[in-house]
């Protein structure tokens, strides 16, 4: 069965951002938190609660898909799309459709940061904010 | 004889959660080799006191003695 | 710079606010953090000039592995230290090493002074100083919520800032950084606050491809899971540094009232225990430290009739609760964490703050000085007096303040009162009166602090009291930190870094150090160190220990003051054997 990313203990969240950083590191083999499909940020200044920035694997209908005109986003199994690099032309529409700003966008390649529901995030989180889950293929 | 541990809430991970411990002591044991046979490991013992005083870990146990362990002091 | 065989320095002149960028290949084998920055230190002092001449320089500087493996954390500033008139070393945590990082940056270079008051904005394709003319006069708290919202960058960026105490130089104001952390000691508040620099907001989301993947990406695992496993992450996550009260007061080693005692009958109130009970709220990390140490406690308060009450959240840990707890005789949480969050709005360092008031609270008992100088009577456990005695530190109230706001020595110095006025190298005592190593610790210690060379915790370590090893042991971790602080390792990591590990890591992003190396380069930055302190006027045969130390009672027993004597020309002569070496 496929897996989804669930961020359900955001209020245990310390802020530590090692998710980011081995989002980074492993899916884009990059030191920078900008590369990470996942962002984790306050609700205002450091007083604020963390809340997590993450795609949250839409089923049947995807925004981001819909709105890609060359067809680079392809519907993922259990939720949530995979990018096509070679499809891509890096129009950012993705990015505006997605309605929990949840797409990001590497500029230095053009290409907009898709979240693949990897896991890794959630294997690198200190204190079990992050969770894979299994869910049914809607495809 | 009975003697009283108590590890407090930071030690008590190593003696299954339990804070307060009635120990039965036979023959002449350490208050060092109490707190070991608990599960406490040796690296994290800071230190020992007995009835309120600060002790020697060599410190003979004597009859309904309360021993209290603290942690390592580690500052920042 | 990381991959790179040289040091990216940034140098800012805010008299004339031009930028210049040196890659400079010849700070390479310093690696980083103090390494890097007592060097860039050492090359911009005027110490022709006075300590706050505009013309001096503040330095800050990340680590040679900053940010990229876990607890890596910090940034190191130095300076010229208006408190103890010598060296300035202060670390921080937050965001800053993080932001400096992916901005592109290792170590800033500040110098000269802003004619009006000014914040400087970084990102990683441009610097601009900003009027911060509407900012002066703020709380770290408030400068805080409009940088932030002025600049873009949320999520990425970090936010450095002075409060009231730095701009009117009070000697030991503080830097806060990100809110709950601080560049505490050693007032660089007060030099900021000369510079008329309210702030820095950097910003870091640059592109940094991770050469050889399979080897680094090995070391973090094992790291991560190293840190995460171990009692470290517990102890420090679990009810953190302030567990520590329970044990210190039960031994004999907690400084209540100005060290009049090492025992705090009320200790149980404000126990780390008890914090977590009555008032811990939240935990945080700083960034890529999967331990989250920052606690935050939070307490309710009535601020004006008809039941108005807010709730007030600040960051807590040991030292606050010694220095602004039994150091004062403070006999709730609550009351400590309201005096936290005075002394954090105006930008000043706990740990100075409530050893001077210790010294104040005596010395009027005393009569070396009255209550027309103090303005409010100072009294052990009386909250609401310390706080207005604060709020008229960081604006020198009148002339008593003002001198109160020069530190402890200085007071003691005017008024008199030296044997109580608790200082080692003229900055205020940490909160450890374990023995020997404590005392000839704070005072030998490069920066005067604990953390120098730890040597409160040889106290615990040693079996039986060796005034060889003592001094041997003080003298090897004082190197060894100098090395570990050019990383900069988080000490609160320092077990899971041993060197094996510290070797791996470099090594895995592009660095082919031996052991032999790290030792090298540990003494290489010590020598460094003691030469700025000695351009700075510091003279190592020219302390004092305030007799108070030999009077109560420590963790060890009764102290010596013949014995720390002995200890401290011990210690001086391994420096000395060291300073006539070969240049390493």
């Amino acid at each position: 069965m496929p897996k989804v990313l669930k961020a359900e203990g955001m209020n245990k969240c310390i802020g530590c951002f090692t998710c980011m950083l081995a989002c980074a590191g492993v899916n884009h083999r990059n030191h920078s938190i900008s590369k990470s499909a996942i962002r984790v940020r306050t609700s205002g200044g450091l007083q604020g609660k963390f809340v997590s920035v993450v795609c949250l694997a839409c089923k049947d209908e995807r925004a981001c898909a819909e709105a890609c005109p060359s067809g680079a986003l392809e519907k993922r199994p259990g939720g949530g799309v995979i990018l096509k690099k070679e499809k891509c032309i890096g129009c950012r529409k993705c990015e505006s459709a997605c309605i929990v700003s949840a797409v990001h966008f590497d500029e230095d390649e053009n290409k907009p940061i898709i979240c693949k529901h990897c896991g890794v995030c959630a294997k690198f989180c200190p204190h079990e904010c992050l969770e894979m889950e299994e869910t049914t293929n809607d495809l | 004889m009975k003697i009283y541990l108590e590890v407090g809430s930071f030690l008590k991970r190593y003696t299954s959660e339990q804070e307060s411990l009635e120990i039965d002591v036979s023959g002449d044991k350490t208050a060092a080799e109490v707190v070991l046979s608990v599960g406490v490991p040796e690296e994290e013992i800071g230190f020992i006191a007995v009835n309120g005083q600060k002790v020697d870990p060599d410190y003979v146990l004597k009859e309904n003695d309360i021993i209290r362990v603290y942690p390592l002091i580690v500052g920042g | 710079m990381i991959y790179e065989k040289y040091i990216r320095v940034l140098y800012l002149d805010l008299t004339t606010k031009k930028i210049r960028i040196e890659n400079r290949e010849d700070l390479y084998s310093y690696l980083g953090g103090v390494g890097v920055a007592s060097k860039l230190l050492e090359e911009n002092l005027k110490p022709e000039l006075d300590p706050m001449d505009p013309q001096q320089p503040v330095i800050f500087a990340i680590g040679a592995a900053s940010t990229i493996f876990p607890v890596i954390t910090k940034t190191v500033a130095m300076f010229w230290s208006p408190l103890t008139g010598e060296l300035g070393e202060s670390y921080a945590g937050g965001r800053m090493a993080m932001t400096l990082f992916l901005a592109g940056y290792d170590a800033i270079v500040i110098t000269g002074s802003s004619d009006k008051p000014t914040y400087i904005a970084i990102s990683r394709n441009n610097v601009e100083f900003k009027d911060a003319r509407a900012l002066w006069g703020l709380s770290c708290d408030e400068v805080g919520r409009v940088v932030r919202e002025r600049e873009p960058g949320g999520g990425k960026r970090s936010i450095i800032r002075i409060g009231p105490a730095g701009e009117n130089l009070v000697n030991y104001a503080c830097v806060c950084v990100d809110t709950y952390r601080h560049f505490g000691r050693l007032g660089l508040g007060a030099v900021l606050g000369s510079k008329k620099l309210k702030a820095i907001s950097i910003v870091g989301d640059r592109d940094l491809p991770i050469k050889n993947f399979k080897e680094y990406f090995k070391v973090y695992q094992e790291l991560y899971n190293r840190v995460t496993d171990t009692s470290i992450m517990s102890k420090y996550h679990d009810a953190g540094t302030p567990i520590n009260i329970e044990p210190l007061n039960a031994a004999g080693g907690l400084p209540t009232k100005n060290l009049k005692q090492s025992v705090f009958e009320h200790g149980d109130k404000i126990s780390g225990e008890t914090f977590a009970h009555k008032n811990l709220v939240r935990k945080m990390a700083c960034t890529g430290c999967p331990v989250g140490c920052i606690h935050i406690g939070q307490f309710r308060r009535e601020f004006d009739k008809g039941h108005e009450y807010e709730a007030v959240s600040v960051s807590y840990d040991y030292e606050l609760i010694f220095a602004l707890g039994s150091f004062l005789g403070i006999k709730s949480s609550d009351e400590v964490l309201q005096l936290i969050e005075v002394v954090e709005n105006l930008g000043l360092d706990a740990m100075s703050t409530g050893v001077v008031l210790g010294w104040a609270t005596e010395a009027l008992a005393k009569n070396l000085i009255t209550l027309e100088q103090t303005l409010v009577p100072l009294a052990f456990g009386n909250t609401k007096d310390y706080i207005t005695a604060i709020e008229y530190i960081a604006c020198k109230k009148n002339e008593f303040y003002s001198i109160l706001a020069q530190g402890a020595e200085k007071a003691s110095d005017v008024y008199g009162g030296k044997d109580f006025a608790m200082t080692f190298g003229k900055n205020e005592m940490p909160g450890y009166h374990t023995g020997y190593g404590a005392v000839i610790g704070a005072t030998v210690g490069a920066r005067h602090s604990h953390l120098c060379n730890g040597g409160y915790s040889i106290d615990q370590s040693m079996k039986e009291f060796d005034k060889e090893k003592l001094v041997e042991k003080l003298f090897k971790e004082e190197k060894e930190r100098c090395m570990l602080n050019s990383l900069i390792i988080c000490l609160f990591a320092r077990k899971v870094y041993d060197r094996e590990t510290i070797l791996a890591a470099l090594n895995s992003i592009g660095y082919e150090l031996t052991n032999e190396d790290l030792d090298a380069i540990g003494e290489r930055i010590y020598k460094t160190k003691l030469r700025i302190k000695k351009m700075m006027g510091y003279d190592s045969k020219n302390v004092r220990f305030p007799k108070r130390v030999f009077e109560t009672p420590s963790m060890s027993g009764q102290l010596d003051e013949k014995v720390a004597y002995e200890l401290l020309d011990m210690y001086n002569k391994k420096v000395e054997e060291m300073m006539a070496k070969e240049n390493a």
